[in-house]
């Protein structure tokens, strides 16, 4: 619940007023002749009266008083839903948008506990520490308003931060607990014995921002879940299971996958909107050629400028850090030029800051002193900055759960508000221009976990032996595969089993190594050496990895101006992720294996937050990448020679007409090579042949070889099939990539005829084990065909550019310029459609 | 664990079939085939002297074995056996959930027997704990001191006590064989605890009472510790904190009990010698740390004579 801004400013009345005709502003801006046909959408969210509920009992009488003297005299209608399926004994996950008041429905349940059971305890899990800080606030702040609720509770963050003083008093008094996924998993559960209090009464326990939980990183905190749940129930314990979830399309799946039991959807939204207005800008061509648009970011800074001139309050996000930067710093000069003084009321942020800095920033948001404010999506998440009159986002962001929550940040409950999406010129983003149902209808996304992993199911089960000695009982929890797990675990000495029971038989503390956001321990460290070594790192948030990886751009040669989409976990966390005890100064970031052999081999050059630094050796035994700082006018690209190998079908379905098979591969490639490429002209200006192991895969992929029906389509209509296939493997990669929530780079494609004698169309999870995004699409391949063929036929490009079929080698390494193929084939626009087209009018078999 | 670059790895699929001896009255339950080292639970009387055949670790991943042959391959394994016992005599003791091995002897069968054993002059003034102990009496304190893995859920697997009988030193070494044998460690330990009015440790306020108790807790045993507890490392510091370097005890072992150890293992090396016994039972490298173990409670029990001279 956010509580009214104060404001003291005489700017203030000027801003309310601003914002009615921000969006007046705005159609202006894009009814100028340089703009034309930049708005590519509108969409106008009616505004929504609340809906409330009473509960079949009331809350106790200090807990509504305490919500009185905050103004809150009813309950929204999912408040009343979420507390009564508590109060029933029921697993719930809250699913409404942003702003619905959904702490209070965790909040409600554990003060009404704790006034019934002074012992009960309850413990509180986010995916950061800032959210945490936030919530800790607002539990403080409703038990403020009542003695009785003051009197009873206890409650403290426990993570990293916190002082050894404070672990323990925490430890031994608190009844409530408010941490991240990481600390239990290495901070807490490892240590039960010492929370043999906390464990033992525990009641309730809180995941709010549940839909963070996906890929590697879910799958291992849907482990830690079942850790927690065992140790609990060994001190006697069975607690409630409160979570909360931006939209998706599977919060019920997702939320049994994290828990392992069934739980009830709580999705009545009842909370108030305000009237919103959500307009997507396409920066126009910019020329003729129609295959370049014009820079995204100063588009973004432009939007920017002209609403702060406007008189509103704005907030703009961008995917990296360097865009903050840049847009920021043209955001000022425009200023100065146009509204002198105004420059000085817009400020960057960024994540890493210290807690006081960040409060500064939110106070002059909230009074009014601050007009304006460049992120990144370090402020995406809870951050109680309270509404403001616009929200720009240059670039859409990974997800469109985080889209609408950047969203969200703009109104103020009764003022219009204004969001603008503004895109960049590639698949995803041009594809979300001209389907903005895929944005605004019920949520296609899924997030998908696969707990069961046996990679990450071994890492947890080490550590889950280590907590308490593993037996036929854990199978439930843990999976069929328990048993085959704990024997490869046993012959690698690393536990014992006596008496059906296995132990932990090691001096090793497992959940040090275990890193809950990459699938082995397999991660190359990158190191600075020599002159030039890399600033100390920030103060970042081990538990915050997406801000640090959203920071860190690398630059893609098919982006105008060097703008950089942010990566995720798998590309590196930056310098504040860099694990354990190697977090010093010199060390700027991690790689996984996957991608190191792609990235920094010997004499690669590496590109570090806009920087260019020369890979000087790569020591595969460490599993270290040596760089140095140097200002190079090339860039280099990895050769890779590639294969895939069918090991094992799983599934098989038919699929209008042709046979569609999920199963097991095996992938392997080996880094032949090396180009040179300057930037600017690009041209090749070097090619050297190099020495690096070869790397396999084994994963989960489905495939297809289409039949002679589809192939005669493309052959009668004149089109080249191979490369028609190909167009089709890069849009199915990037739509697969919307559609299951993760990373392109997480997916994997390839043509390869060696396997079924013709060519067949692969997609696979770039994870040993497969997380569940190939299957996925194999499960929504209509989903996904349908999704590639409307994109190819409202592309307005010729014969294809980076916005549709893509470029000839569709690789999930970064600094790979795909226009550079070597010598492999264009993919076609038309041959794809042709075949999409022809699949799309056969009926399913 | 590297799972990217190995053959086979965690998805192999594993032939497995856990023979399992069954227990009988009287024959040596033979070896449990297979990963696991057989379970403590033997048919062996508790009395009895001989080896438990259990343990021996040569005969593992063997041929499932007929139950004519069991007999025969049980007293072959009997001699043959290997585990510590066959170096520090004991026996087992046993309760619902399993056995621990036990060893008992008394301080004359080690040492030379000395003056000063069991003295207690007189207290310094300024500590009440010690005052009321030597009030008390020498025969109501028990010694303790843990080898344990180190770690926050590690388990304990070795308990040194000591105590007075009027003319000699008791001592007992309660050692779970692995690490199924702790919960009856702990519960077998409480019998002997809970005798006792005054427990006598050094630095088992911070360390070895916590413990003991967070695993008790762990495994549901009720422990029952003595009403007091007279922790060495506190008076010892305040009494000999000018005098010496460091107040650790084997500093005060060599220079105030003049008692100089040779070969001993270090501490920080002591929970891989016990994973390394459970996994091959070798008890070559593990008698040192009962040796270790047993020099500390010692060590401790002249400490105290020292403070109360």
């Amino acid at each position: 619940m956010q509580a009214e801004p104060t404001r003291f400013l005489a700017g203030a009345d000027r801003a309310r007023e601003a914002s009615a005709s921000l969006h007046d502003w705005l159609a202006a801006h894009g009814r100028r002749p340089e703009n034309r046909g930049a708005i590519a959408h509108w969409e106008r969210l009616p505004s929504r009266p609340p809906r409330h509920g009473d509960l079949t009992l009331p809350l106790p009488p200090p807990l509504a008083e305490s919500l009185e003297s905050r103004g809150i005299t009813r309950l929204y209608t999912h408040q009343v839903h979420a507390i009564e399926a508590l109060r029933g004994g029921l697993d719930v996950v809250v699913v409404t948008g942003t702003a619905s008041g959904k702490s209070l429905c965790y909040h409600l349940p554990v003060l009404e506990r704790l006034l019934e059971e002074p012992e009960a305890t309850a413990l509180y899990l986010f995916p950061t520490k800032a959210l945490t800080q936030d919530q800790l606030k607002g539990l403080t702040r409703i038990a403020l308003g009542h003695p009785d609720l003051l009197r009873r509770l206890v409650a403290g963050v426990y993570d990293g931060d916190t002082a050894p003083g404070t672990r323990r008093k925490l430890r031994d008094t608190a009844n409530v607990i408010l941490s991240n996924p990481d600390m239990l998993h290495q901070g807490i559960l490892p240590a039960h014995s010492k929370w043999a209090r906390f464990l033992s009464h525990l009641r309730f326990v809180v995941v709010d921002e549940m839909h963070a939980y996906r890929g590697i990183f879910g799958s291992h905190v849907a482990n830690v879940m079942r850790r927690l749940v065992r140790l609990a129930a060994h001190y006697g314990a069975s607690p409630r299971l409160v979570m909360c979830s931006a939209t998706i399309r599977n919060p019920a799946e997702l939320a049994e996958g994290l828990c392992g039991r069934p739980v009830t959807v709580v999705d009545d939204d009842g909370a108030p909107r305000g009237e919103k207005h959500f307009v997507f800008w396409n920066p126009p061509f910019s020329d003729a050629s129609r295959v370049e648009r014009r820079s995204s970011n100063g588009e973004g800074c432009a939007l920017t400028a002209g609403l702060l001139e406007a008189g509103a309050q704005v907030i703009t996000f961008t995917k990296s850090r360097v865009a903050a930067e840049l847009v920021y710093r043209y955001a000022r000069d425009r200023l100065r030029r146009i509204e002198p003084g105004l420059e000085d009321r817009i400020r960057p942020y960024r994540g890493g800051y210290l807690p006081e800095e960040r409060r500064k920033i939110e106070q002059a948001l909230f009074s009014g002193a601050l007009r304006g404010v460049v992120c990144t999506n370090a402020l995406e998440l809870g951050i109680d900055v309270g509404g403001l009159d616009a929200a720009v986002l240059i670039g859409a962001p990974p997800t469109l759960a985080s889209a609408w929550q950047q969203a969200g940040r703009a109104g103020r409950g009764g003022d219009p508000a204004l969001a603008i999406l503004v895109a960049y010129n590639d698949t995803v983003d041009q594809y979300l221009m001209r389907h903005p149902e895929y944005f605004f209808g019920r949520s296609p996304e899924a997030a998908v976990i696969d707990p069961h992993n046996p990679y990450i199911l071994a890492q947890q089960l080490a550590c889950a032996a280590y907590e308490l000695p593993l037996s036929a009982a854990d199978v439930a929890a843990f999976g069929p595969q328990m048993a085959d797990i704990l024997a490869a675990l046993e012959e690698a000495g690393e536990t014992r089993t006596i008496d059906g029971r296995a132990y932990w038989a090691n001096t090793s503390f497992p959940s040090a190594r275990v890193n809950l956001r990459t699938i082995s321990d397999n991660t190359y460290t990158i190191m600075v050496t020599g002159a030039g070594a890399a600033p100390p790192p920030r103060p970042g948030n081990v538990s915050d990895p997406g801000a640090a990886a959203r920071d860190a751009p690398p630059a893609r040669a098919d982006m105008p101006e060097g703008e950089a989409p942010a990566r995720r976990d798998r590309w590196g966390r930056g310098e504040s992720a860099a694990r354990g005890a190697d977090a010093g100064a010199n060390v700027i970031g991690t790689v996984d294996a996957i991608s190191a052999l792609e990235l920094v081999y010997p004499e690669a050059v590496y590109l570090h937050e806009g920087e260019t630094y020369f890979v000087r050796s790569l020591d595969l035994e460490q599993k270290t990448a040596f760089v140095e700082r140097r200002e190079v006018d090339y860039y280099t690209q990895p050769v890779l020679d590639t294969n895939i190998r069918v090991r094992g079908e799983r599934q098989r379905r038919g699929w209008r007409g042709e046979t569609v098979i999920l199963g097991d591969v095996t992938y392997s490639w080996q880094t032949i090579a090396m180009k040179k490429v300057k930037f600017g002209t690009r041209d090749s200006i070097g090619y050297h042949p190099l020495e690096l192991p070869r790397l396999t895969l084994e994963t989960v992929g489905f495939w297809f070889a289409p039949d002679e029906a589809a192939w005669a389509a493309v052959a009668r209509a004149g089109h080249p099939p191979f490369e028609g296939l190909s167009g089709v493997r890069n849009l199915f990669l990037t739509l697969l990539s919307m559609l299951s929530m993760c990373d392109p780079a997480d997916l994997g494609g390839m043509i390869d005829s060696s396997n079924l004698g013709r060519p067949a169309l692969f997609v696979f999870d770039r994870y040993p084990g497969g997380l569940g995004f190939a299957e996925q699409g194999w499960s929504r391949l209509d989903e996904l065909a349908r999704a590639a063929y409307d994109h190819l036929a409202s592309c307005p490009c010729e014969s294809g550019c980076p916005s549709c079929v893509g470029l000839p080698v569709l690789h999930p390494a970064q600094q790979q310029d795909p226009d550079l193929g070597h010598g492999r084939a264009v993919p076609a626009k038309e041959a794809a459609r042709t075949l999409l087209s022809h699949w799309l009018a056969r009926t399913d078999a | 664990m590297s799972f990217l670059h190995e053959e086979g790895g965690p998805l192999k699929a594993r032939l497995s079939e856990l023979a399992r001896a069954r227990r009988s009255a009287v024959v040596p339950a033979s070896e449990t085939l297979d990963p696991a080292p057989a379970s403590g639970e033997t048919g062996v009387p508790h009395s009895s002297r001989v080896p438990v055949a259990s343990l021996s670790p040569h005969s593992s991943r063997a041929t499932p074995v007929s139950p004519e042959a069991a007999l025969d391959l049980a007293l072959d394994v009997a001699e043959n056996a290997l585990g510590v016992e066959a170096f520090l005599p004991g026996g087992e003791w046993r309760d619902e959930r399993g056995a621990v091995f036990v060893h008992e002897r008394l301080r004359s069968d080690v040492e030379r027997r000395r003056a000063h054993w069991g003295q207690l002059d007189a207290a310094p003034e300024d500590e009440p704990d010690l005052s009321a102990l030597c009030a008390l009496g020498l025969e109501h304190a028990l010694f303790l001191d843990l080898e344990t893995g180190g770690l926050a859920s590690s388990p304990v697997f070795l308990a040194g006590t000591m105590r007075w009988n009027g003319s000699d030193f008791v001592l007992r070494q309660y050692f779970a064989r692995h690490y199924g044998e702790e919960a009856t460690l702990l519960a077998a330990l409480s019998e002997e605890t809970r005798e006792a009015e005054f427990l006598v440790t050094f630095n088992g306020k911070s360390y070895d009472v916590p413990f003991l108790r967070g695993r008790a807790h762990v495994h549901r045993v009720p422990l029952a510790m003595p009403p007091r507890h007279l922790d060495l490392l506190h008076p010892a510091r305040r009494r000999w904190r000018d005098e010496l370097p460091d107040c650790r005890l084997q500093t005060l072992e060599l220079r105030v009990c003049r008692r100089r150890r040779t070969g001993d293992v270090p501490g920080e090396e002591v929970p891989g010698l016990y994973h390394d016994y459970v996994r091959h039972g070798d008890p070559y490298r593990l008698i040192p740390v009962f040796h270790h173990n047993l020099l500390d409670v010692i060590t401790m029990g002249d400490v105290l004579g020292a403070l109360c001279r």
